[in-house]
């Protein structure tokens, strides 16, 4: 790389849209980031997924910059100008695709790198990976490039909103997609948000080789339009063949591939606690939401502390797979938000009293459902969430708020005397004081 | 060797023949290429500038073949032109763009900065330096124009209608700029406008519907404008106008 284009590099650069859009990107992107990481707590996994997922936003807008910025000298008329100088055309290509480039690489990485100094100021927990870093850069290349071989091939105004258009559908739908061409589209799927597991790259590596390959099938075309030599081809069919490789890659992966992740295995940690009636205990990526943790699982499994065969210890578990282990430990399971406000509760409940989830018409079912909607009531949640289950609503709801009218010493002296069977599905709403 | 020749060019578009088999040497100085519009005078500055390729005959410039890559490659580099047709980016201030250009010719790095600040003062946008282009005036862009033209102190300075929307300062500095450059080079200057060629030209090479009617000095051609009894214009203007009428015919 000589001089010379690196000083023409520079003079595009001070003279790109890319400038001025250079905050504006990484105000978008730190501000979708970030919005994502508010709705929980600061996991590094789940830090480098939001970061990634602002791709689909920030793909289609650099694209479409890119399709402008190719469609420049078409636009201004320059192309005769430019034809007599004997810089050769793809290497003036080459200078302003890379002036263009490179303000939407800087606001990515200033966005990105903002809010992995976030992350490290709130104590971010869990496996730190660079990974969906180095993956959001590529595609913003990718994205890049592709958009200016459009712009380059079709310099009309209305190239760039099209550009922009029809990246942000093709993202959109292979995000939806639940096939395995879900992992075309970088964002996310690829990692699960677990701050349990070590890190694996997983699809990362597949998602570098498709991405590499576009970028280069991309400039490839732009060079090829300017003078078709077999330097230029062959660049050209390298480029295709290394998409073409990645994606065979990527279409060969289960479309979830962050259960992957679970090959890396549980990395050792040592869990923080709550001493409520049993200890409570959570993942210390998770402390931060252990106090809330505690006070939900404390109100639904106090009454059951003590009895035969009840919790002895709450321990926060990786899969939402969960339940009384012989040992006494009631497992529960933290992801999110959503999780903690809403599942937790309900999950608890229903481990308590052994319901699995498959309700029946059984009317032991209705019984369970019933000291369910009472543990919810006491955790502060939705009794309705179990009532709405039986089918006999009505009976259950009324054996329900029977039960919580109870004097608590009687309520516990049932309990210890019924538990077992309540969990077997043995008692039924008759049975119910 | 210092000459531009053409060779029975010939230059065609969809079946079209602008140019019909030019036969033209030229040297040092600076030459006139005098025709009414639709003449070809573009096609001819297009062509010389390596823009379009001749679709039939030879054309060699400075002893170089155009159609060879390395050689139109080196070629370009000792070229210096103004299309007709001026593309600019208004974004970029005068100093940029001709920076730009610099680069984009291949002046030694060590050289750019002096020779994009020499460029500017000679046009006289040394004050506008810093001006955005999209703020100049007609005449001021034809000038920043021409300083990317001799940023790299061309051999051969190709200028198609370099007058246009000049003010009379602009076009003095302009016209004292062609006769320098053409006491060392090669400067060929398309125009419509007779009283320019008069002005600065040795040469004058008159087109007609692609075909030369004319070339010789400008005291030839005013020599024929002497026998015209049309007495309300200069014999140059009658020069041309004879010769431009017989070509017609």
């Amino acid at each position: 790389m000589s001089v010379g284009f690196v000083r023409l590099v520079l003079v595009e650069a001070r003279h790109n849209p890319g400038l001025w859009l250079c905050p504006f990107l990484a105000l978008t992107v730190g501000y979708l980031a970030h919005r994502a990481l508010m709705r929980g707590i600061w996991l590094w996994p789940d830090t480098g997924l939001s970061i990634l997922s602002t791709l689909l936003v920030i793909g289609p807008l650099v694209g479409g910059l890119s399709a402008w910025q190719a469609g420049r000298n078409w636009r201004r008329g320059t192309e005769e100008l430019l034809a007599a100088t004997p810089r050769p055309a793809p290497v003036r290509d080459l200078a302003a695709w890379s002036a263009t480039v490179v303000w939407h690489l800087l606001a990515y990485a200033v966005a990105a790198g903002s809010i992995l100094v976030l992350a490290y100021l709130g104590d971010a927990g869990g496996p730190f990976t660079l990974w969906p870093v180095v993956v959001g850069l590529m595609a913003i290349v990718a994205c890049s490039s592709v958009g200016y071989a459009a712009g380059h091939y079709l310099p009309r105004g209305f190239t760039a909103p099209s550009v922009a258009a029809v990246l942000f559908l093709a993202l959109q739908f292979l995000s939806r997609e639940p096939s395995s061409a879900i992992h075309l589209a970088p964002l996310g799927a690829s990692l699960t948000r677990s701050a349990f597991f070590g890190i694996l790259p997983n699809v990362f590596p597949e998602q570098a080789i498709w991405l590499a390959g576009l970028s280069g099938a991309g400039l490839g075309a732009v060079v090829i339009g300017r003078r078709r030599t077999a330097p230029a081809i062959g660049f050209f069919a390298l480029s295709l063949a290394l998409a073409a490789l990645g994606a065979a890659l990527l279409l060969r992966e289960p479309p979830w591939a962050d259960s992957r992740q679970t090959e890396a295995g549980i990395r050792p940690y040592d869990p923080v606690c709550a001493t409520e009636e049993i200890p409570v205990c959570v993942h210390p990526a998770y402390a931060k939401w252990l106090p809330e943790a505690a006070e939900v699982v404390s109100a639904i499994s106090g009454p059951f502390a003590g009895i035969p065969g009840g919790p002895t210890r709450a321990e926060q578990v990786h899969t939402s797979v969960v339940g009384l282990e012989p040992d006494g430990t009631l497992q529960f399971f933290l992801h999110d938000a959503s999780s903690l406000e809403y599942w937790l509760a309900l999950d608890t409940a229903r481990v308590l009293v052994g319901d699995d989830g498959s309700t029946s018409a059984a009317s032991s079912d209705s019984a369970r459902l019933a000291i369910e909607a009472w543990l919810l009531r006491r955790a502060g949640g939705d009794p309705e969430d179990a009532i709405n289950l039986s089918e006999t609503p009505e009976r259950t709801a009324a054996a329900s708020e029977c039960f919580a009218r109870l004097p608590p010493e009687e309520r516990r002296t049932w309990l210890r005397a019924h538990y077992a069977d309540l969990r077997e599905g043995r008692v039924t709403l008759e049975d119910l004081p | 060797m210092t000459e531009v020749k053409l060779n029975r060019l010939i230059q065609a578009f969809g079946g079209t023949r602008v140019l019909q088999g030019l036969d033209l040497k030229i040297g040092l100085g600076v030459t006139g290429l005098l025709g009414p519009e639709g003449s070809g005078k573009t096609t001819v500055m297009r062509t010389l500038a390596t823009v379009i390729r001749p679709s039939d005959g030879t054309l060699s410039i400075q002893g170089h073949d155009p159609a060879d890559e390395e050689q139109r490659r080196s070629l370009r580099r000792q070229l210096g032109y103004l299309p007709q047709a001026l593309g600019y980016y208004p974004g970029f201030t005068v100093r940029a763009f001709v920076e730009y250009f610099a680069l984009l010719k291949e002046v030694p790095n060590k050289e750019v900065d002096s020779a994009v600040a020499q460029a500017i003062r000679r046009v006289g946008l040394h004050e506008h330096a810093g001006s955005k282009l999209g703020s100049l005036s007609e005449g001021m862009l034809r000038c920043a124009a021409l300083a990317q033209a001799i940023v790299n102190r061309p051999q051969l300075l190709l200028l198609d209608d370099p007058m246009s929307c000049l003010d009379p300062e602009q076009r003095a500095t302009v016209l004292d700029l062609i006769r320098d450059f053409g006491d060392h080079g090669i400067v060929v200057f398309a125009t419509r406008a007779v009283e320019e060629v008069g002005e600065v030209c040795e040469v004058v090479v008159t087109l007609t519907d692609g075909t030369i009617t004319f070339c010789g000095s400008v005291g030839e051609l005013a020599k024929i404008g002497e026998s015209s009894d049309r007495l309300e214009n200069s014999a140059l203007e009658r020069g041309y106008r004879a010769v431009l009428a017989e070509g017609k015919s």
